[in-house]
């Protein structure tokens, strides 16, 4: 979409970025926004399997003896092919100029909600800025469980998503009251794009009546409204000075959840489908926000009852 | 005796001025770097200063208008996704198909 979006020729250069989860990642190339950062872009999006992120462990080796179900060995390789130095070096070049980015963790610990300004960490004089701002993508990127931890000066830190999956609170705050002490006269109304990588609608299944199943399936559906409830909570923190955008993966886009996340060939639609879409720009505002209540396309066998 | 006490004070009075002012710990070129420490997570007072200069003037600003650009990853989909990578999505019930 972003790619489709500079094709069109209208994205603008953001003043802020901030980027959950894997939003982090693709942070760093939003800020930068030249034609070679769009294409590692889609690099990223279209081509990365599962391989490039992951090793597999045996779930009871895992589960005994392991911070994680799976390996992110090959991710931290893929994050240090993409973000090298000389990436860094462009981010801290715009932090001088005063463009921001932010990711999040959460420390593992107490749950805080922990803020990096990746473009101070990208300035900083230190020798190790390089591989603390990696390693910062990486644990912004650690899916609970399924990712191990990362450990940052002695306190392990996983994906800021788990705690909130948009910035809704402090960064919404702080960016209300900075926006209403520094900008005294009357100027075009700011915009916040958001832009969800998926549907915000559950995923299609049938569940069956089995505790992995329907625990699973609970924790989507908890998880799913939180998103949703991230984004009505921005868009009472930010007032009607600003415009909010909203972009997601339609609900009527068959997406198969069964796929892995890094199949290519779903990534392929969907970035296709991107593409397709920034033509038009369908932005969502804020009074058509998705409420949460929609009816999935296919309904499920009716159980028999006892 | 070339060794007297007197040529050894030389000598090693020589060796500590070409190393430099005495010693490192008196010398500014000799200093040992003190190691610089990486920022820390960021907190709401600083963050607000960071965005007031974000979305302050800026000499290169191209428009007027102030942009925010939020983006969420796959956790937007997060029972399916991480479900699915860690292989437990047939333990969710059967599988649509498409």
């Amino acid at each position: 979409m972003l790619n489709g979006w500079a094709l069109a020729g209208n994205r603008p250069s953001f003043d802020v970025v901030t980027g959950v989860s894997t939003g982090a990642i693709l942070g760093t190339f939003a800020l930068l926004g030249g034609p070679a950062d769009d294409e590692i872009l889609r690099v990223l999006y279209t081509k990365t399997t599962p391989a490039d992120v992951y090793r597999t462990r045996p779930l009871l080796w895992a589960l005994l003896f392991s911070s994680g179900l799976r390996n992110t060995a090959p991710f931290r390789e893929l994050i240090g092919r993409h973000v090298t130095d000389a990436v860094i070096d462009r981010v801290a070049a715009e932090g001088r100029k005063g463009r921001l980015f932010v990711v999040a963790t959460v420390d593992a610990d107490v749950g805080i909600l922990q803020l990096w300004d990746m473009t101070e960490v990208a300035m900083s004089p230190s020798p190790g800025r390089y591989d603390r701002y990696r390693t910062l993508l990486l644990a912004a990127t650690a899916y609970p469980v399924l990712f191990p931890p990362v450990q940052i000066e002695g306190v392990l830190h996983f994906d800021g998503g788990t705690r909130e999956q948009i910035f809704a609170h402090v960064v919404g705050l702080a960016v209300q009251q900075a926006y209403v002490n520094v900008i005294p006269k009357p100027l075009p109304p700011p915009v916040a794009y958001l832009i969800v990588n998926g549907s915000l609608v559950v995923s299609r299944q049938c569940v069956s009546e089995r505790i992995p199943a329907l625990g699973l399936g609970a924790i989507e559906i908890a998880l799913t409204q939180g998103l949703i409830g991230n984004l009505y909570k921005i868009g009472t923190v930010l007032d009607s000075t600003w415009q909010l955008r909203l972009s997601m993966i339609p609900s009527d886009f068959p997406i198969d959840p069964g796929k892995d996340s890094f199949d290519t060939g779903q990534a392929n639609r969907i970035y296709q489908k991107g593409l397709e879409w920034a033509k038009t720009l369908p932005w969502v505002d804020r009074k058509n926000f998705p409420e949460g209540t929609e009816k999935s396309p296919l309904g499920c066998e009716v159980r028999s009852s006892d | 005796m070339w060794w007297t006490g007197p040529r050894i004070i030389m000598v090693l009075l020589i060796t500590w001025i070409s190393a430099g002012c005495g010693g490192s710990r008196a010398c500014p070129a000799c200093q040992v770097i003190a190691p610089v420490a990486l920022p820390s997570p960021v907190n709401f007072a600083e963050l607000g200063k960071r965005l007031t200069v974000a979305f302050g003037p800026r000499t290169d600003r191209t428009t007027e208008q102030r942009t925010m650009l939020m983006l969420v990853g796959a956790a937007s989909e997060p029972g399916a996704r991480p479900c699915s990578t860690a292989g437990l999505w047939p333990a969710t019930g059967h599988r649509s198909t498409w």
